[in-house]
């Protein structure tokens, strides 16, 4: 399934180094949902998640004639987006700490009790805290870890990095959260 | 095992990353340690309370409004015309207001540049002392009202020192006195109260002037309400109010 899936990029990458543009968007539409999973969670706000894929586009699209094809081209492209993403929360760190809302991530939706809503609310939103804590970096791993489920050493050839310090990086990203969630729970 | 496994082991264990033997040395412990039994909790808690974290993926028409914004930002690219700046979501428009209406604003903001320099003598033309008159006049009537603009001896200039007869000659000093609004001893301006609404100045801008420069309060509407009333409606309402106080 992984090989088809491979070739069948391979085939629409060909495509459009040979000038079919709409290879290009067939390409993206394979990688979107995931790649906006992962960069939403990295800068924590809708319309920077948005922004970051369309600059991570911009530079796939004009990279794709350099790109070596060591690993896939969602691979390559997923790597663009979480850097172009760290940098955007790096960039926007003292912006984002003001202006984000909690509404940058989901509210509940279907639920009927009353008191199971606010419960969740108040779950998604000491979580939504918590994750903003976090320097970009660390995000970015844990995300990549604990959300996508990718191994220490898919996240250390994502991010250019080694494995050791991935590992270390995800650790210290889950002890900055139990401390800021434990916090946040005595505070509520 | 007598030594405190680390955060790190404690935190696989909750993940169940660790092998059986390590998985059983570290449950030992903890059944004699409660602190590292309380901080393998947190880091379970921890782990339960993150996988919380939703997101909305975006719907299938925002999905069409990037790509309409990509392949538009794809084709400046190519251009050369890219710029850092993004634009997948459409930008609000300025409002544009009618030429007529920009046009009407220019040539008032002109008049009132032009009234301003007339009024202060700064340039003189023929018949706009007429206007200016107008404005004297309608002073002078509410003067005879007893206005508590037209009355302040202070606040307003006599009509004689804004007609042309009395204007000084190029070159001299004008008379100080009379026609001048002094604001906190240090600022005096050489406009009536005419040449104030004139000057955009609403009612309440020009009770602040007035307290400014009389350093008095302006009487408020709620103080006018026994003035408003007839003599025997004056005395009902006195007599409710003092009926109400001792109560």
């Amino acid at each position: 399934m992984e090989q088809r899936m491979r070739e069948k990029e391979e085939e629409l990458l060909d495509a459009f180094l040979s000038g079919d543009e709409s290879a290009f968007e067939e390409l993206f539409d394979q990688n979107k949902e995931r790649l906006y999973g992962t960069v939403m969670r990295i800068v924590r706000n809708r319309d920077d998640a948005l922004d970051v894929i369309q600059e991570s586009l911009i530079k796939a699209h004009r990279g794709a004639g350099r790109f070596r094809r060591e690993s896939s081209f969602s691979t390559w492209l997923t790597s663009i987006a979480v850097k172009e993403a760290i940098n955007r929360v790096k960039r926007d760190r003292f912006r984002s700490m003001i202006s984000l809302s909690f509404f940058s991530t989901a509210p509940s939706t279907g639920r009927s009790n009353p008191e199971d809503d606010a419960e969740r609310f108040l779950l998604e939103k000491r979580v939504n805290e918590a994750l903003k804590y976090l320097p970009a970096v660390q995000r970015a791993v844990f995300t990549m870890k604990f959300y996508e489920r990718l191994k220490a050493s898919e996240i250390a050839e994502l991010l250019g990095s080694s494995e050791g310090a991935v590992k270390a990086s995800y650790f210290h990203a889950v002890r900055k959260l139990r401390k800021s969630l434990s916090g946040l729970r005595s505070r509520e | 095992m007598k030594k405190h496994p680390s955060e790190e082991t404690l935190l696989k264990l909750a993940e169940n990353e660790l092998d059986e033997h390590e998985a059983s040395l570290i449950n030992e412990h903890l059944q004699s340690c409660e602190s590292c039994r309380h901080l393998l909790e947190e880091y379970r808690e921890t782990l339960r309370e993150s996988a919380a974290d939703r997101i909305t993926e975006p719907t299938a028409a925002e999905w069409r409004l990037f790509r309409v914004a990509l392949r538009a930002k794809l084709r400046a690219t190519k251009r050369g015309a890219y710029s850092s700046k993004a634009v997948w979501r459409p930008r609000p428009r300025p409002v544009a207001f009618p030429a007529w209406v920009r046009g009407g604003v220019v040539v008032a903001a002109a008049a009132m540049v032009v009234l301003v320099l007339l009024y202060t003598g700064i340039i003189d033309i023929g018949g706009v002392d007429t206007i200016i008159r107008g404005g004297a006049t309608r002073l002078e009537e509410a003067r005879s009202q007893g206005h508590r603009y037209a009355t302040g001896e202070r606040t307003l200039p006599s009509d004689e020192s804004t007609a042309p007869e009395e204007r000084p000659a190029e070159g001299e000093q004008a008379p100080s006195g009379s026609g001048e609004l002094l604001l906190s001893g240090n600022v005096a301006l050489d406009l009536d109260s005419t040449a104030l609404a004139v000057a955009g100045f609403n009612n309440d801008e020009l009770d602040e002037l007035y307290e400014l420069s009389t350093n008095s309060s302006v009487q408020e509407d709620d103080d006018l309400l026994l003035a408003d009333l007839n003599e025997q409606e004056q005395a009902e309402l006195l007599k409710k109010l003092e009926s109400s106080f001792s109560m």
